[in-house]
């Protein structure tokens, strides 16, 4: 076992997860946070649903793997997207945003832009939800 | 996605890159446009990702691109590669580079572009990588422009003197990665050689040129991969950095890498034609070397001058990957890898180019030498194999091999035919 600092997370709906601080601080905002807590036994509170904290731990440890090769870690990744649906994709990019968690938020960013891609506006509207606007409001914007 | 923050959508923006997605998608409301605006980092402009580039006419094009880029104000990667030989000319061209001058990083720019001196009218301050093709750089010589950030240099199918490239390169003071392609140097003049020099160098690629006489100093380089050339003399002045040499298809007499073969850990040679003593005494010298592939090494001259002395001494530890073709086996006798044991070789690559009866005899001498050895791969080029006598001689050659490998049950062997 290894002696790592161990710390502890409060998700938004108070389930906890106890993880290596190492691999914490792949979020920045958890390492900053953390440093400015003193008291040591307290979980640190974040704003993340538990669901989506599970899925950001599961890639964290595929990622601080030792000995894992480029290309185990791509096949990873892709059936790590490959089953997400919408909606917890869209969870994904928005707690890996609040937590600066980079490297997770650019892979998640990429696949939305590879689930957009040469789509029409329709389309893509369906996908995000955007209600339509006024196609006079949008003339007036362009030629601006 | 109401509750996306526009970088966020700046960020999905980026990551598709292609102009048109960009466009598209930031048609679908206020939030995506602002994020166009105001936080895409990058726009592509590429024939592949829409076929319908190639069929627009030139101002069409010139008008779509300088529409998008204008659209933007945080541009830090460009990309215009388009095919069919469209030209454009430099006054848009100039726009875009002056628009995106403060931010812009990387620039991949591959449209003939007459009359327009990219060099002069990008920025110098930002440039981090700059990929050019199909342009004409004249002129450099009496510049006092700097590219201070400027870490990668490509350059393929571009007009220039090798005098102005010598001068661009000392102009780049942190450049590391140099990828010459094609190029059309001005030979006109009596500069038919081409001198190279910098300090910051790691990984230079030179690909399909001719010139009488190439000479690099390069005290950090790392990586040296020439292919495709035909260099009358080359020398490398180097501070025995050398890692990675590859040579594909390339004739050079003299070739002279100093001291640098020391250090050399990689080093691939195929379709090679050079002087006999400069390729022993290169080779011989190789002690730090991990992997080896010398494969249809030719030579000039017939010469017997180099020295047996180098080769009694010569011995290589590291060694654990050779890939050999049979037409040095007459250099092996003459020690072009010394005579000791190779102690640590774990993977022996064997090659032909015509099947022959001794090849198999080859193949025991130099197992004898590796007593280490956990794979053998034997390739063959078995398409000329068309007589009834050859067909003869690969048979005999494989029952001969498979008699053999019973004697080395700790070697794996494989066959790979082409």
């Amino acid at each position: 076992m290894s002696s790592e600092k161990l710390l502890t997370l409060k998700t938004s709906d108070g389930e906890e997860f106890v993880l290596e601080e190492a691999m914490a601080f792949r979020s920045l905002t958890i390492k900053n946070a953390a440093s400015t807590n003193t008291n040591n036994n307290t979980p640190l509170s974040i704003n993340v649903q538990s669901n989506t904290m599970i899925k950001v731990i599961e890639y964290w440890t595929k990622h601080s793997e030792r000995d894992i090769s480029e290309d185990q870690l791509m096949t990873f990744d892709k059936n790590f997207f490959k089953l997400m649906d919408k909606s917890k994709l869209f969870d994904l990019v928005l707690a890996t945003n609040y937590l600066a968690a980079t490297e997770l938020l650019d892979a998640a960013c990429e696949q939305v832009a590879d689930r957009i891609r040469r789509k029409t506006p329709e389309e893509i509207r369906d996908f995000f939800n955007i209600t339509r606007e006024d196609e006079e409001q949008i003339f007036k914007e362009l030629n601006n | 996605m109401e509750y996306f923050p526009v970088e966020i959508i700046g960020n999905i923006l980026s990551r598709l890159g292609a102009a048109r997605d960009v466009v598209v998608a930031s048609l679908t409301c206020r939030k995506w446009r602002e994020a166009r605006r105001n936080h895409l980092d990058t726009l592509t402009f590429n024939s592949n990702d829409w076929p319908v580039y190639d069929e627009l006419s030139r101002s069409r094009l010139e008008v779509i691109i300088t529409q998008t880029i204008f659209q933007t104000n945080s541009l830090q990667c460009l990309s215009i590669i388009l095919k069919n030989d469209v030209r454009f000319s430099a006054a848009p061209v100039i726009a875009w580079l002056m628009y995106t001058r403060d931010t812009l990083r990387l620039l991949h720019y591959y449209v003939d572009t007459p009359n327009l001196n990219i060099l002069e009218k990008c920025g110098h301050q930002s440039l981090e990588l700059l990929d050019l093709a199909e342009n004409t750089i004249t002129g450099f010589g009496s510049s006092y422009q700097r590219f201070p950030c400027l870490r990668s240099l490509s350059l393929t199918h571009v007009h220039i003197s090798t005098l102005d490239l010598s001068n661009l390169l000392s102009a780049c003071p942190k450049v590391e990665v140099l990828n010459l392609d094609d190029m059309d140097f001005d030979t006109s003049g009596p500069e038919f050689s081409m001198r190279l020099s910098s300090n910051s160098l790691k990984d230079i690629h030179i690909e399909a040129i001719q010139l009488r006489e190439i000479i690099l100093e390069a005290d950090s380089l790392k990586k040296l991969h020439l292919k495709d050339c035909n260099i009358g003399s080359f020398a490398l002045l180097s501070n025995e950095t050398l890692r990675i040499l590859e040579l594909d298809n390339v004739d050079i007499f003299p070739l002279d890498i100093g001291d640098n073969a020391e250090n050399l850990e990689i080093v691939e040679v195929s379709n090679f034609t050079t002087f006999r003593s400069d390729f022993h005494h290169m080779i011989v010298r190789l002690s730090k070397v991990r992997r080896m592939s010398l494969c249809f090494v030719m030579f000039e001259d017939d010469g017997d001058e180099f020295v047996h002395t180098e080769a009694t001494s010569a011995c290589f530890p590291h060694l654990s990957l050779l890939s050999l073709t049979d037409e040095l086996r007459q250099e092996l006798k003459c020690g072009l890898l010394g005579y000791r044991q190779l102690e640590n070789l774990v993977v022996l690559e064997l090659g032909w180019k015509m099947i022959s009866d001794s090849f198999s005899d080859w193949v025991v001498e130099l197992l004898e030498r590796c007593p280490n050895l956990r794979q053998l791969v034997i390739l063959g080029a078995v398409s000329g194999v068309n007589t009834h006598e050859e067909c003869h001689t690969l048979a005999n050659f494989t029952t001969f091999i498979i008699r053999l490998m019973r004697k080395y049950l700790r070697v794996d062997i494989q066959f790979k035919y082409v």
